[in-house]
């Protein structure tokens, strides 16, 4: 295929481009998702222990939810400029409800978005290659677009990683017995994404 | 040439949206928000634009749901397709929206087409695992007793795990449903097609009134519809109700 021609010369030809964006994407996510759990464990923490303001909580979490990114990197731009504060708080806001319920989901769609901060501004991520066909082609897109499914699947597999290291042993054979359950029963994300619309 | 651009937008005749009325506002394009601007372009710009915007979304996540029922059934007969699925609509989950668009449009164009394409492909994930998850959630030994009842399969089907189901299909069809809204906006980039095309008008312009209208407006549309499915699933589940009263 030509085009993957196309996007195998644009990894080769540009290493140093697509290396920087995409650190600078990584850093990014990395950035929204801990402002994210910062705001929402303590919350999550709180409604769990105290068995109160689950509620407020779980609406809050389905109203953040819904709002499109595009339209909240839009408002934000009347209200603190183009730039990269813009794309951190439409990221933050939209890595904060699956947070209530699932990290990996969270993760893999806020470095999936990140991209969008060339719409804000911020040319630092591979949304300049994404946003600018023009200038490196459709096999540039396909290029970027690899990294970031790549940087993607990584994080989730991480994330996965050091939920396992924390997980108490006693607690983890516990939970791989049921995980083996769910896993049988339906796939294991299932369950979580269902959690805040469900309780 | 703007203050006559405002008057025919007034009027209702329709305007050509890129360079739509800025009326008054444009003397100060630096103020917040200009309520005539919104009143001037509701019927030229911002109705035609939120109509679209609900048919895209309304057409991707009907042909999603589809898609994602037959795939939960065909998962539940045959024990690898759930993973095959799941590792394929994943894997869509993870392309960036405007990457995913613009590979498409070799295939199929600069059309409304490829948008769906691409937004049909995003509901999958939370359609298919909600799905499945509902229909799983019937215990096997409520399954045993309706088919010693004589039920047939389609009739368990339709008459217990479907009703058990609703409640995780209609939050995976609450999920789908304002991840579409939200990916709809980037179609602008593609066709004219949405309120993401006023949007991106108001970047490249940087007009204040038209952001914050046409973003108001996709925000509130999402809501809406978030709420909307909420209504429905009390309609669909009236069980529920009574059960938490």
């Amino acid at each position: 295929m030509n085009l993957l021609t196309h996007a195998a010369d644009f990894l080769v030809n540009h290493p140093e481009l697509w290396l920087t964006k995409a650190g600078n994407q990584v850093v990014l996510s990395a950035a929204a998702l801990g402002v994210a759990l910062a705001v929402s464990l303590p919350v999550g923490v709180a409604t769990g222990h105290l068995h109160r303001g689950s509620f407020l909580a779980i609406s809050g979490g389905n109203v953040a939810r819904a709002l499109p990114t595009l339209a909240v990197i839009a408002v934000l731009l009347t209200l603190v400029g183009i730039g990269f504060l813009n794309i951190m708080l439409a990221l933050v806001v939209l890595a904060i409800p699956p947070i209530l319920t699932g990290v990996e989901t969270s993760t893999v769609f806020v470095i999936a978005t990140a991209y969008l901060s060339s719409v804000a501004g911020s040319n630092a991520t591979l949304g300049a290659v994404i946003t600018d066909q023009a200038e490196f082609g459709l096999g540039g897109v396909l290029g970027a677009t690899a990294v970031i499914v790549v940087i993607a699947f990584a994080a989730a597999g991480l994330v996965a990683g050091l939920r396992r290291l924390a997980t108490p042993k006693g607690l983890r054979i516990a939970r791989q017995e049921r995980t083996q359950m769910v896993s049988l029963a339906g796939s294991r994300t299932a369950p979580q994404e269902a959690a805040p619309a469900t309780s | 040439m703007t203050a006559l651009a405002a008057r025919v937008g007034a009027s209702g005749a329709p305007v050509i949206p890129i360079i739509h009325a800025r009326s008054r506002c444009v003397t100060n394009p630096s103020s917040l928000f200009c309520p005539s601007w919104v009143a001037d372009n509701w019927t030229g710009v911002l109705e035609p634009k939120l109509l679209q915007h609900i048919e895209m979304t309304v057409t991707a996540v009907a042909i999603g749901f589809v898609l994602a029922f037959a795939a939960a059934l065909a998962a539940q007969r045959v024990s690898w397709f759930d993973r095959l699925f799941t590792g394929f609509s994943t894997l869509l989950y993870t392309i960036p929206s405007l990457a995913l668009f613009e590979l498409l449009v070799p295939l199929t164009g600069l059309t409304l087409l490829t948008i769906e394409i691409g937004l049909v492909g995003y509901t999958l994930l939370a359609l298919f695992a909600n799905i499945l998850a509902g229909l799983r959630e019937t215990p096997p030994e409520v399954v045993g007793a309706a088919r010693g009842m004589g039920m047939t399969e389609t009739q368990i089907l339709l008459r217990v795990r479907m009703p058990v189901a609703v409640p995780t299909i209609m939050a995976g069809l609450r999920i789908a449903t304002v991840i579409t809204i939200s990916l709809a906006t980037i179609a602008a980039y593609i066709t004219p097609d949405g309120l993401g095309q006023p949007i991106l008008d108001g970047i490249s312009t940087g007009f204040n009134t038209e952001l914050i209208a046409a973003g108001g407006l996709a925000i509130l549309l999402a809501l809406f519809a978030d709420a909307l499915l909420v209504g429905l699933q009390r309609l669909l589940t009236p069980w529920r109700r009574a059960r938490v009263d």
